[in-house]
């Protein structure tokens, strides 16, 4: 159906769901959690996460975290939006090659695609 | 406070083949001390469950030795019965008032690899003594 900007008819579920207004289909505002199925654990001076669950395609792995990797997982322990979390990571770290942000978000990706991360 | 420098987080998986062949430790060299004691030294006759005499035969009799023998857990032990009759193969008898059976008292028999004969009436093999060769 087309519309003008006079149009005073109510927009469909799937037009407001694309509406750019619409701050809640936006990364940034959705939180997420840490799988409480996944424990993390310093091994010989390693972080690994520990399946203590549920683990699903992780069953018999060994899941081991860089430094940033160990820092965002704890930060999502709390829920969490990408922003609370790229705000933290700026105190804490310097990102001189300016790729801090796009790091977070394809953790967050990755994470939720592989059950790590839960949107709450 | 000096901030680390950001590094692109990586999250490394290691799986691991679970290993299902389990290693038993079958106790291949351990033995039971078998006590060759049923019917006391008193002459008879060995059977199977299902009356196989395995002592048959007029020159054939059984009598409980007293010897403990060391018998592998691996040998066959089988249940059966001595008819104490004196190895003549009868496993009972005509009476004034009919037949009558023999009593049978319950053992359990091991042969030793088919080479011979001996009983107890320890029926529980659980409670037997065993012992590495």
């Amino acid at each position: 159906m087309e519309r003008d900007k006079q149009s005073s008819q109510p927009l469909s579920d799937s037009e407001l769901q694309r509406h750019p207004l619409n701050h809640e289909s936006e990364p940034g505002k959705r939180r997420f959690k840490a799988n409480p199925d996944f424990v993390l654990r310093e091994i010989a001076g390693e972080a690994v996460l520990i399946p203590v669950g549920e683990a699903g395609i992780f069953e018999n792995s060994l899941i081991s975290l860089n430094d940033t990797c160990s820092f965002l997982w704890k930060l999502f322990q709390t829920p969490r939006t990408a922003e609370d979390v790229i705000s933290q990571a700026k105190e804490e770290y310097e990102d001189p090659e300016g790729e801090m942000e796009q790091g977070i978000y394809s953790f967050i990706e990755d994470y939720v695609k592989y059950g790590l991360l839960k949107e709450e | 406070m000096e901030r680390r420098v950001w590094m692109r987080p990586v999250t490394g998986v290691q799986k691991f083949e679970a290993n299902e062949y389990v290693a038993a430790c079958h106790d291949w060299n351990t033995v039971y001390k078998f006590t060759c004691d049923a019917g006391g030294g008193a002459w008879g006759d060995v059977y199977t469950q299902d009356g196989t005499n395995l002592t048959e035969g007029r020159s054939r009799y059984y009598h409980a030795c007293g010897t403990t023998h060391e018998a592998s857990t691996q040998d066959d032990f089988i249940s059966g019965y001595y008819i104490q009759n004196g190895g003549n193969d009868k496993t009972g008898d005509w009476t004034w008032w009919g037949w009558e059976d023999y009593e049978k008292i319950p053992v359990i028999i091991w042969t030793d690899n088919g080479t011979d004969v001996h009983c107890t009436t320890n029926l529980d093999q659980d409670s037997w003594e065993t012992t590495k060769s």
